[in-house]
This record gives structure tokens, sequence and C-alpha cells, in this order.
């Protein structure tokens, strides 16, 4: 018995030894699960692919731009939230980490578009013309977001490359209209790049050019949209909608009283997310209606603006049919409105809204929330009427609706921030790794004329009256002479 | 490589010997006449051998001439002669401490007199004091120079051990851990995919089997692990199991009947949560063991089973484990050894703090209010409904929350020892560790309804998350050691190879819109799926020699060289080399004299090196390829580093060894630095290149510190024992460099959290410190400050043991003092408006990013683990015919805690990260320091009573 079992054990274990042999070869089996580039370099389709990562890094982008810009504006205010708290305040030092965060971001879909244009795209045998017009537009669109909100930024051009050196907001817009009108020779009907090059343009002071984009655009389709799609699956999920609207834990931002009628902008219904516009014919008609102004010509700036509200009064509701998503019971009960401590928030329709101490009280701007389903814009939404179109008398009047109309527009897309005329600086990480960034490069600038509570708010609770502290849209008319705000003048 | 194991395989395959031999036997006893179980006894300069019985009997079969050799821990190794004598009864006696054996794994066993470095030993008696399943748990305390950090005290969740400060700014501090010579799973920190749970992550230590061990070494990662290579800079746990004791069949049996509850030491209102969350949870655990054989073969098997109620509805643990070992004595050249386990953990968790569908932190936390229908969100002011509502807001989670991770784990090894020859013995390794887990989080319609997540009568809202991994660990060792003897000169080489590869495979389906009742993710509308893959080969090779001169001076040298799939094929074979030396002083003549006060003094100096190798895959360039709304997508990824190759911890140590007064005190004294070169960090590049982090070889971080333990025996005698024991660690860490690069973070916050930087310790806190006037106006904000570091100046651990006649007692606790941690449940509660008076009234408008160095508080503690009382139970026993003998003990868990800190310190809902930093890339094993209080429960306390009886 006693040899039996020592018998037995040992042909176990020799088994085993044997067996266990095989397992022995130290390369068998490791290999890398991951995707290598050369895997990916002249593979049909591998173009289309990587537009789908351009999108992609969109959404990622705009999920970091749009609380950034948005905080740093009146637009929202950040209450008390794990999103930048700095923002509120324009206090932009370049520590601050979603500054960095952003400015990789927009160097990441400028490089990614540079490989597609320089690697992939040429070696896919089903690469077509439009795709690479599409690539250029990405290159072109990250450079056009580095112009509009920094005060510098190198344009490096592949990961494996020295830094270059910053480049200021004017050369970054340059470069911008370079691959914007490279795309166009390649893709000459897409209104997109129109009204792409129409922005940069503007963005320049280049009135005539950007009129001509402009009404390009609008004559190839007056009613573009252009969105930043989000995976509700897959993610990434869309972080705006996230602050706006579901809130999660701690993600919650409150937008200027007399701007309440536009919020939630963007929504999430089950695995479906709001998605973000970026470019919309509305641009057209406000780059024509403030060129218009800066000829002095207040009827013709009345007709475009006039054009606009058609437009703008087409666009759906969050209820609509055509609306991105459209939820028929849409009543924003889930936001929760409900003030506490340092938040206050007018949740009533009788609440009236001035837009400063001499303004006068509005009603309408304020709505009841959890009540009835809310016809809150889910592309364009505007608080003006024809009948304040009709009755503009002058150019300072009329240049003050227009970017209030900017503002209700571009409400939640980023674009109050380069209206106000600020700009963010380069970040610690890009000083510490460039040695081309400069002292000067490092420093935000905020316009003299901008204060830095912009999102105050007073509340009468007693009579329903908020008045708001600061008119910006008045002090940029003000101050319409500066160069960093209303490029036009 | 296959060739070789087929060549070891036959040769041991042919040995058959045949002699004349007689059998020897006896008793061996303890100086006050107990039997000793398991004393090695074993013919000299062979491999042949028993164990005593659980009486201390043993029977072997000699040759006339043959010497014995007894060895057993604690004692002095005897050698007796046979002659012609067939009974042969030994009284061992107390070793010194520089007398005892230890085992040093790919260097065989040692005497520590021999040793240059130090080695920390526990035995199978020391575990038996504490009524834990956890290797980890089950350590704390009892390591002198190791620190484990509990990171919850629900089940399954991981820890933080670190012994010689944080020697990696990217991989996590656990050491390697090898049963038997057999790697197995050390994953402590969250998979690649898992169901995130808001604050606790799960660890692969749960379930190393802990059932069967006979004792634990721990190397502490320097010279000590030279020989283990690539990875063992962390340290390296060896762990032996028990192959049973010859001659006599013992039956054991063991029940352990206890309690659980929760502690409230660490809320602000733990009366309420005690009162509407937590219960007292029953503990059942009953374990059968057989332990016998004869001088040539022994066995040792045992099943066990324990259900842990745990101390909240909806937590939960129960195992089920079966295991064995054997030895079989082929003939006097061979010796086979082996040993199993099978082990089934199944456990439930709850949702954490850092989840929405949490209900009990958040009571804490002022989230529980209005929102839920109660009249407040400040607890003290509760009314009687408000209370009832609130215990029913956590029934209805605790109830309806279906979260559970089922574990199955196979682990194995088998030996061969062969001495072909005198003073020759070969030992060859194989084995394996298979790890199945399944971490699963299905939120039912109903829990959805009844958080209010969505409408009432939803029937299609539920998902499934389900996370399963395999991991498959394979190891062979093979080593040669040969003995030899020159005049006043011995020489001791070791020289082999080892090979190990690991497989880790991971599936995640999620699903939405799954159909109520169902658990299959097939009944739902859509599912997405990813997986992780991860596998690593290492081989090496690796040459010892210890030259002892007169059994007093030993100079010891080695080197390993290794090659691993991590490094690639551009990177040459990594050589780590080591050197120490070490001498008896107290041997010399001129000692004598001094031997009454100082009877034994070693002197040792080492250095050493080992690594630490970075996770498979990293050094490639890659891109990322992601499904987005239906298409796939390709975006740069991290851009690969053909020339990373493993971080370098060079060590250098020395110390002394002192035993006063006849060992009634022992001292330790260590100084150490280490100095980890190629620290890999992934610290971002310039943002304009656009370019994802990359892992590289950029850093160096400097470790140094003392390491003092003691013991002390005061009471030494027939009826009374009474011995303490103490340690000391002081450290000090710094990142000496970081090639350059731009500080990062490593966890926590952006606002504040843990970040790497050169000139401060690796996971410095940083954030905002604020500074208030006299009228706690806000009146500066320093950005980007130090606000402290998250590891201690000083930690250690105290223990205490004593007896009087069968009755004995064992206390153990931990200390740490001169760290950091972040109160997130204060920033929390300052959102809430139940903040305390940290922030002066006039600053609380300030941005709580402004704020952030407030909720920074020194983290220093002492923890009472465990308080053990035991009754031999020998005697009173002695008339029953069927029982041998027994004990009785009960202990208490986790009993007391003296903390610093408004939050429990040793806690950590931050974890490690899931992605390398900066990076979208998937990974696991990442470093974490801890020092966010937050998120999941404190260790409870437990009452746990222990029967063992022996038949």
């Amino acid at each position: 018995m006693k040899k039996n079992i020592k018998s037995i054990g040992l042909i176990v274990a020799m088994l085993f030894f044997t067996a266990a042999c095989e397992d022995f070869e130290p390369n068998k089996n490791i290999e890398n699960p991951n995707l290598l580039l050369e895997n990916v370099i002249g593979s049909p389709g591998s173009t289309a692919s990587w537009i789908v990562g351009q999108e992609r890094q969109m959404a990622i982008l705009y999920n970091q731009l749009l609380t950034l810009a948005e905080l740093g504006s009146d637009n929202y205010e950040n209450t008390q939230t794990f999103f930048n708290q700095q923002f509120d305040g324009l206090n932009m030092s370049f520590q601050d980490a979603n500054i960095n965060t952003l400015a990789f971001r927009i160097a990441d879909l400028r490089v990614s578009g540079n490989i597609g244009l320089q690697d992939i795209q040429p070696a896919d045998p089903d690469g077509t013309d439009a795709q690479r017009a599409e690539l250029l537009f990405y290159t072109g669109w990250a450079k056009l977001l580095a112009g509009e909100l920094f005060v510098a930024l190198p344009d490096t051009e592949l990961p494996d490359s020295e830094p270059a050196t910053p480049k200021s907001p004017t050369e970054n817009l340059q470069a911008a209209i370079t691959d914007f009108l490279a795309a166009e020779v390649l893709d000459p009907s897409n209104a997109g790049i129109k009204l792409a090059l129409a922005r940069a343009y503007y963005d320049l002071g280049d009135q005539a050019n950007a009129v001509i984009k402009a009404n390009e655009a609008l004559a190839i389709d007056d009613e573009y949209v252009r969105t930043v799609e989000f995976d509700g699956s897959n993610g990434p999920t869309n972080t705006m909608a996230d602050a706006v609207f579901q809130r999660g834990n701690f993600d919650d931002l409150q937008p200027l009283p007399r701007l309440d009628f536009l919020d939630p902008k963007y929504i999430v219904l089950g695995e479906d997310e709001s998605p973000i516009a970026i470019q919309k014919s509305e641009e057209a008609y406000l780059i024509l209606a403030e060129s218009e102004l800066a000829d002095n010509d207040v009827p013709g700036a009345q007709a475009a603006l006039t054009s606009l509200l058609s437009l703008v009064n087409t666009r759906p509701s969050h209820l609509d049919p055509g609306a991105p998503i459209q939820d028929v019971s849409f009543d924003d009960a889930v936001e929760g409105r409900i003030g506490g401590g340092s938040i206050q928030r007018p949740n009533a329709d009788t609440v009236t809204v001035a837009a400063s101490a001499s303004d006068p009280f509005v009603g309408g701007l304020v709505l009841t929330r959890g009540v009835n389903p809310l016809p809150i814009p889910a592309i364009s939404g505007t608080s003006v009427v024809q009948t304040d179109i009709d009755a503009l008398a002058t150019v300072d009047e009329a240049l003050e609706l227009v970017y209030l109309m900017r503002q209700e527009i571009f409400f939640g897309e980023g674009r109050r921030f380069f209206d106000l005329g600020l700009k963010m600086p380069i970040s610690e990480n890009e000083q510490l790794t460039n040695p081309n960034v400069s002292s000067s490069d490092i420093q935000s600038f905020i316009p003299s004329f901008i204060p830095t509570d912009m999102d105050a708010f007073t509340i009468d609770a007693a009579n329903g009256e908020i008045t708001i502290t600061h008119n910006m849209n008045a002090i940029i008319v003000q101050n319409r002479t500066d160069d960093s705000v209303v490029p036009f003048f | 490589m296959k060739k070789f194991f087929f060549s070891l395989i036959a040769c041991l395959s042919v040995m058959a010997y045949a002699h004349a031999q007689r059998t020897v036997s006896g008793r061996v006893t303890d100086d006050v006449g107990e039997g000793l179980p398991g004393v090695n006894v074993v013919i000299k300069g062979t491999t042949t051998g028993t164990t005593t019985d659980i009486d201390g009997n043993y029977r072997l079969q000699v040759d006339e001439g043959d010497v014995l050799v007894f060895s057993f821990v604690g004692f002095t190794t005897q050698e007796i002669n046979t002659g012609n004598r067939s009974v042969i009864d030994v009284t061992m006696g107390g070793a010194t401490e520089l007398q005892e054996v230890v085992v040093v794994g790919l260097g065989g066993e040692v005497d520590r007199r021999k040793l240059a470095t130090t080695v920390d030993k526990v035995s199978a008696k020391d575990l038996e004091t504490t009524p834990i399943v956890r290797i980890d748990q089950l350590l704390q305390s009892k390591l002198p120079n190791t620190q484990i950090l509990q990171s919850t005290g629900a089940p399954g969740g991981t820890s933080i051990i670190r012994s010689r400060g944080v020697n990696s700014a990217l991989l996590g501090q656990q050491p390697v851990i090898y049963i038997d010579g057999v790697r197995v799973d050390n994953l402590n920190t969250s998979p690649g995919l898992s169901a995130a749970t808001g604050g606790q992550q799960n660890s692969s230590l749960a379930d190393i089997p802990v059932d069967q061990i006979k004792d634990i070494t721990f190397l502490k990662g320097g010279a000590a692990t030279t020989l283990y290579g690539s990875d063992a800079a962390n340290g390296v746990l060896l762990i032996t199991t028990n192959k049973g004791q010859a001659n006599q069949t013992t039956v054991t049996y063991e029940a352990q009947l206890g309690a659980i509850q929760g502690t409230t030491d660490y809320f602000i209102h733990g009366d309420i949560i005690k009162d509407v969350a937590f219960k007292t949870g029953f503990l059942n655990s009953h374990r059968i063991g057989f332990n016998g054989g004869n001088q040539n073969v022994t066995y040792n098997f045992f099943a066990k089973y324990r259900d842990d109620e745990s101390f909240v509805e909806g937590l939960g643990e129960t195992r089920y484990s079966i295991g064995g070992g054997y030895q079989a004595t082929v003939n006097d050249k061979l010796i086979y050894q082996g040993s199993f386990s099978y082990l089934r953990n199944e456990y439930t968790l709850l949702n954490n703090a850092n989840s929405s569908f949490d209900r009990i932190f958040g009571i804490d936390q002022g989230a529980i209010g209005s929102a839920f229908g109660l009249t407040t969100n400040d607890p003290s002011e509760w009314t009687a409904e408000d209370i009832e509502l609130a215990r029913q807001l956590v029934n209805d989670v605790n109830r309806l929350s279906d979260i559970t991770n089922n574990v199955s784990r196979f682990t194995n090894s088998h030996k061969f020892s062969y001495s072909p020859i005198d003073n020759l013995s070969i030992d060859a390794t194989i084995g394996f560790d298979y790890r199945f887990s399944r971490n699963q989080n299905i939120q039912t319609n109903e829990f959805l309804v009844a958080q209010g997540a969505v409408a009432p009568g939803t029937t299609d809202q539920g998902s499934i998350n389900r996370n399963d991994r395999s991991f498959l660990g394979t190891t062979g060792t093979l080593s040669v050691k040969y003995d030899a003897q020159v005049n006043d000169f011995t020489f001791t080489t070791i020289g082999g190879g080892q090979f190990f590869r690991t497989s880790d495979n991971q599936t995640q389906i999620i699903t939405s819109n799954q159909a109520e009742t169902s658990t299959s993710v097939n009944i739902s509308a859509e599912q997405t799926v990813a997986d992780f893959q991860s596998s690593v080969a290492n081989w090496g090779f690796f040459l010892q020699e210890t030259i002892g001169f007169k059994d007093k001076v030993y100079l010891d040298l080695g080197f390993r060289n290794d090659r691993n799939t991590a490094f690639g094929e551009d990177v040459i074979s990594e050589f780590y080399p080591k050197a120490g030396i070490s001498y008896v002083i107290s041997e010399e003549p001129f000692w004598s004299g001094a031997s009454n006060i100082v009877n034994s003094l070693k002197l040792r100096a080492s250095y050493g090196e080992a690594g630490n190798f970075p996770p498979p895959f990293t050094r490639d360039a890659q891109l990322n390829a992601n499904a987005f709304n239906g298409q796939l997508a390709f975006q740069p990824g991290q851009p690969g580093e053909p020339s990373l190759g493993p971080e370098r911890l060079k060590t250098t140590e020395f110390g002394t060894d002192i035993g006063f007064l006849n060992d009634k005190i022992n001292l330790g004294i260590t100084f150490w630095k280490s100095v980890t070169e190629d620290a890999i960090f992934t610290a971002p590049f310039a943002p304009s290149t656009g370019t994802e982090n990359q892992p590289r070889n950029l850093g160096e971080i400097e470790n140094k510190g003392v390491e003092i333990t003691s013991s002390f025996n005061i009471i030494n005698n027939s009826d009374w024992t009474l011995s303490f024991n103490a340690s000391a660690n002081l450290q000090e860490n710094e990142v000496v460099s970081s090639g350059g690069s731009p500080e990062f973070n490593i966890g926590g916050f952006t606002f504040l959290g843990p970040f790497v930087k050169e000139g401060l310790p690796v996971g410095y806190l940083r954030g905002s410190n604020p500074t208030f006037d006299e009228s706690g106006n806000l009146t500066n904000v320093e950005q980007n400050a130090n606000l402290g570091t998250p590891i201690p100046d000083i930690y250690g651990s105290l223990g205490l043991n004593a007896s009087y006649k069968k009755l004995s007692i064992y206390i153990a606790g931990d200390y740490q003092k001169g760290a950091s941690g972040v109160n997130t449940d204060e920033v929390l509660r300052f959102f809430r408006g139940l903040d305390d008076d940290r922030i002066p009234e006039p600053a609380k408008s300030a941005s709580f990013f402004d704020l952030a160095g407030v909720w920074v508080e020194d983290t220093d503690f002492l923890k009472i683990r465990n308080i053990t009382l035991t009754y031999d139970l020998s005697d009173v026993l002695s008339n029953l015919t069927l029982i041998k003998g027994g004990t009785i003990s009960f202990s208490a868990l986790n009993p007391f805690n003296f903390y610093s800190s408004v939050f429990d310190p040793e806690l950590t809902g931050a974890g490690a990260r899931g992605t390398l930093p900066g990076t979208n890339t998937v990974t696991q094993n990442n470093v974490t320091v801890g020092a966010f209080g937050f998120g999941t429960f404190s260790a409870p306390r437990q009452y746990v009573g222990t029967v063992r009886l022996r038949f």
C-alpha cells in the first residue's frame, strides 16, 4: 500500500511536470492584444475609423471646454461642485489643471488630425478627398479654438516632435483659415467649412471675408447644424448634460436668471445624450448683422436679425419632433431646483428679471419647474421677439441686441468666453516642458472693463424680482472699440 | 528549457536503494517536558527524515553510524549520533535568536546568524491567535517592519502593504507571494475591469489560502530579495504549508462562533447610523483536519466552512475550502512534497459613499435630507419620524442591492528534493495558481424604483454589470545547493533558475434595459462588452555563494539575471547583484567576559538590488480603439517607450542583532537606505504635443530609515511567562529626481490629491492652503501647496504574550505618526452646510478649491487589533478517551482605536487608479498611497470564541 501511494504520487507529479513543460516556453501566449499604429496604416477603411476617432475626441474636448468657458462667463455659475471653481471669479491661473487639460485636448485633436492627414488617409485604399477635407476641418478647428480661447498656444505638429513656439491668437486663427481653405478646395459645397471660415475671419475682424463666407454658407444650407455627438453606452457622455440636467453626485451648474428659460439645453434620456451644436446657420446671420452695424446700417442689421429670428423660431424644443432627443413630457423635475445655503434659485414664472439696476424688469425669463412639460430650446432659443427687432433705432441698441442674441443662441456652447474678450494662459506643464514659452504667455487676459462677478445678482423675494449686477451685453457694446471685443468695430 | 526539465525528471526517476536498516524512535520534548510536535528529524547529510507527531514522537529508519539532526523553530538544533541505540529521546533547549533557522526561499533554509539581512518570521502558533482568514489582516501587527492598512472593513477589500517606504510612483507596493515555492495572484488593487461600488476595491489577497500554514517568512525588498529579481522590490512573502507529522494519526476539529459589530468610532452621528444601519452579525466556522503518516509518507488534509454575516444587512462572506499537504520520502535520496488548496469565496457588498445609491454614509455627510422626505439633512435634529424614514431608506437599498463577488481558486505545488551525494541537494518545484472571480452588480427595476431613480412601475430599466476575471500563474524553479568545508571555511553554493508566467484575462459585460427577474445578460435590450488582457513571462538564473569563516563571519555574494516579456526584445537581460557580510562578534574568545550581559551580538551589512517591472505592453506604442456610436474609433494612444525597463531598487543596510541577559532582551537595529533608480513616472509631456502620458524610466526615489525591533522575555518559568515586543520604524521618503518632468497626480481629486514632485515625498498631498486673519477672513491662498504626506514618519507594532499555567493572553496592535490624510466626509458636510468650525464664518463663501488645506488632518493612530485569551484544555479533557487535547480561546478583534483625525486614518475610498495616470489605458496594480478617509466601512469589532479539539 505504502509503495502504491508513493508510486501514484510520483506518477501524478511527473505527469504534471510533463504537462507543465509546454507552459514554460517564454513567449508563448505573450502577445500585445492592443492595436498598434503600424497595424492600421494602409488598411482599408482606416480613415473612416480615424475620423470617428476625431469625432470622439471632439466629445472629449468639448466636455473639458464647455464647463470652463461657460463658467468663465456670465452664463453659468458653479455652486458647489467639482467643476472648476476659479473660472467663476475669472481667476485663470497657469497652474490650473483644467486649463492644462483643455490645451492638451486641443493639441490632441490637432496632432491626431495631422497623423490622419500624413499617415492614415494617404495609405488608405478607401480614402477620399471628402475625408481629407474632414481631417483638415478638425486640425483647423483645433487651431480656431486655440486662437479664440488662449493668450497663445504652440501648434506642435506631431506627438513625437519637439514642442513648438507658442502662437498668438491671430497666428492660430490664420493657421485655422489655412486648413479650412485647404478643406474647402477638397469639399467646396460643405456649408460647415464655409461657416468655419466665416467664424475664423470674424474672430480676426476680417469683415469682408467673414461676410462672403457667411453668405456662401447660407446659400448652401440655411438651416445647417453641426453637432458634437456623445455615446451614452460606451462614453464619453455629455458632461454638460450631467452638469445642467442629470446632476450626478456633485455636478450642478446654475444659469444666470435671465437665461433660465434656456436651461437645461442638454438632457439625457436613457442611453441618449444631447449632442452639442458647434456650428449652425444662426452664426452666419449674426455675423451679417454685426457687419451691417459696423457699416452703420441699422435696417440692414434688422433684416439679418429678422431672418435669424425666423430660423431660431423653427428650431425644436426638447418636446418637439426633430429635437436631438425628443422627450414629450420633458419637465425638468429631476433637476430638483432647491435653493439652500448660498444657493439661490428662482423657480417660478412670476419672477421678473432686470439685466442690471438700470434695466427694466422683464417677465417670462424664469420658468416654473416640475409642473408642466417645458419647451426648452434644444438647439437655439432667444427671448427676443420681432417687435424688439423692429424697434431698434440706434447702432448701440442694435449691437446690444445682437450680443444678447449671441449669448442666448450660443448659450451652453462655450462661445461667450470669446465674446467677452477673455483668454486663458498657457499652462504650467507646457511652461515646464517647452523652453519657448515666455513669462507673458502664462498670464491670462481679462479686458479691463470685464468685472469678475459677472454672475452676481440680487433677489427681492418679496416682490419676486431679480436684479443682475452687470448687463454684460451693454458693457461689451460700451467698449466695442476695444480690440478684445466686437471684432468688426 | 523543456529538455532540461525532462532530463531532470529522468534523473529523479532512476532511483532505488536498499540498505540494511533499523528503526530508531523516541520523543522530543521542550525544557518543561511537553511533547514538541513538528520537530524536523533528519539523517545528517541526507534529506531523509521525518517530523515529530502531535505528542513529540518520531520513528525513523537509520543506518548504523547515522547522525540525527533535530531542528525546530525557536530551539537549538541538536545533532545526535545514533550509535546502536533504538530509542533516542531528546530535550530541545531554547535557541538563541541567532540560532533560529529561517526559510529564505530560493536560498533554502539558513541559520539567522548567517544572514546579512533581517528576515521576519511568523509561525503557525502565532497565527492561531488571530481568528482571521485573510493573509494581510492576519499579518497586521505581526510583521515588525511592515505596515498593513486595511482600506475597508467590508469583505474582500484591498489593503495597503508597505515596508521601507513607497518605492514606486507607478506600481503597487504589495510583496510578491509564494506558497510552497509557487507564485500566487497578489493583485491588491481593483482589477482592470470591475463593477464600481463607489468606494471599495476588491483584492486577490482576500482568498489566498491560509488554512494550512506552517509558517510565513517575509523578506523585505532589497538584498534579501535579490535572488527573486525583477519584481521583488516590495519584498517577498513566503508561505510554507503543513505537510503532516509522522507516526500518529490526529483528527482535529476547530469551531468558531462570533459576533460582529460595526464600529461607530469614526462617525459624527454614529449612534443614528448604528441604530438604522448596523446589526450584530454572526460568524460561524468549522474546520476538520486529518494529520498523520509514517516515516515515509506524511499527510495533512483539511476542509473548512466559514460564514460571516457581517454587520450590515447586505454585506457578508461565505467560504468553503479544502486542501492538503503531503510528503513522501521515496528513498534516502529523494523526497517529494506536494500541497494543494481549493477555495471558494462568495461575498456580497453594498454601494459605498461615492455612489448615488448609498444611504448610510450619506447620513453622516448630510446627504439624507429633504430630497428624501426628511425634515432636515442634519441628523442631530432628526425627529423620530426622520429616523424611521432613514431606516427605511437604508433597508430599501441594502435589501435590494445585489453586488456579489464569487471566487474560485485552486493552488498547488510539487517539490522534489534530490540529494545524490552528501552535501549536494537539488530542489525542483513546480505549481500553479488558478483563480476565477465573477464580480457582478445587478440593479433590478425594483431596486431602481425604490431609490427613486426610475418611475414606479418601470420594468425594463434594470442593468447587470458583470466582470469575469481568470488568472493563471505558473511557476517552475530548479535550484542546486552544495555545502563544502575547507579548514576553517565553509562554502554554501546555491544556483538555479526560475520561470514564471502569469496570464490575466478579464471580460466585462454591461447590460441596460434589463428585463426583471433574469440574471442572464441575454435578457436585455443592450449589452456592451470590454476586455482586459495582461500576460507576462519572466525567467532568470541566480547564483549565491555564502562563505563562512570559523562559524562567525559570513560573506554572502549573489546575483540574479532576468529576462521579462514586459521589457521587450530590445532590452538586454537585467542583472541584480548583492553582497553582504555578517559577523557574530559574540563568538570571539575575547567576548566571553561580556557574555553574561550581552550573550549574542551580530553585526551585518549588505547591499542588494531588486526590480519592479512595469505592466505588460506598456513599452509599446499603441492606438486606442473604442466603440463610439456603433462605429470603431481610432485615436493615438501611448507613444511607446522602446527602452522601458524595470525600476531598480538599490538597498544598502547595516545593523546589529543583540541578545542581552541570555536572550531575555533582544534588540535589532537596522539602518537602511534604498534608492529606486529608473523609477517609472507617468509624467506628462508638453500638452501642445497632444501626446498621452507614457510610463518612462524618468525618476529617482529615495527611501531611508531605521528599523528597531525589540523583544523582552520578562518571565519564563513553569507557571508564568510574560513577554513583550515592540518595533519602531522611522522613515523618510523623497522624490530625488523627476527627470525634469512636471509633477503629476496619482489619485484623489485634482483640487486636492496625491502628487509626485521632485523634492517631496511620493504622493504628497497637493492643494490650496488658505490663510485667515483674526476676523476669519480669507487673506491669502497658496496655490498647489504641500499640505502633508500620506507616508508616516514612524510606524510600528506592539505585542504582549503572557501565560499562567494553561491560560494565556495575547495582545497586538500597531501605530503610526507623522502622516496626513484628507477628511473627505467633512468636505461633503461643508457643501451641505453641516461643517464643523474649521472654516471661519466669513470665509465660508470662498471656493472650496481655495480652502483645501483645512481638510487635511494628521492621521496618527494606535489601534489594538487583537486581544485573545486561550485556555489549554488538555488536562480537562485527559479523562476522555477519544479526545487527546484541545484549547478554547476568546478573541476581541479591533477592540480599541486611538486616533488624531476626525475620520478613520486607515480607510481609503480613493484606492489605486484604474488607468495609467493621465491616460485612458486601463491598468491594475497601480500605486496607492491612501490617505483619503472616505467611502467605506471601517474594520468592525469582532468577538470570536474558538474551540480546537484533537482526537
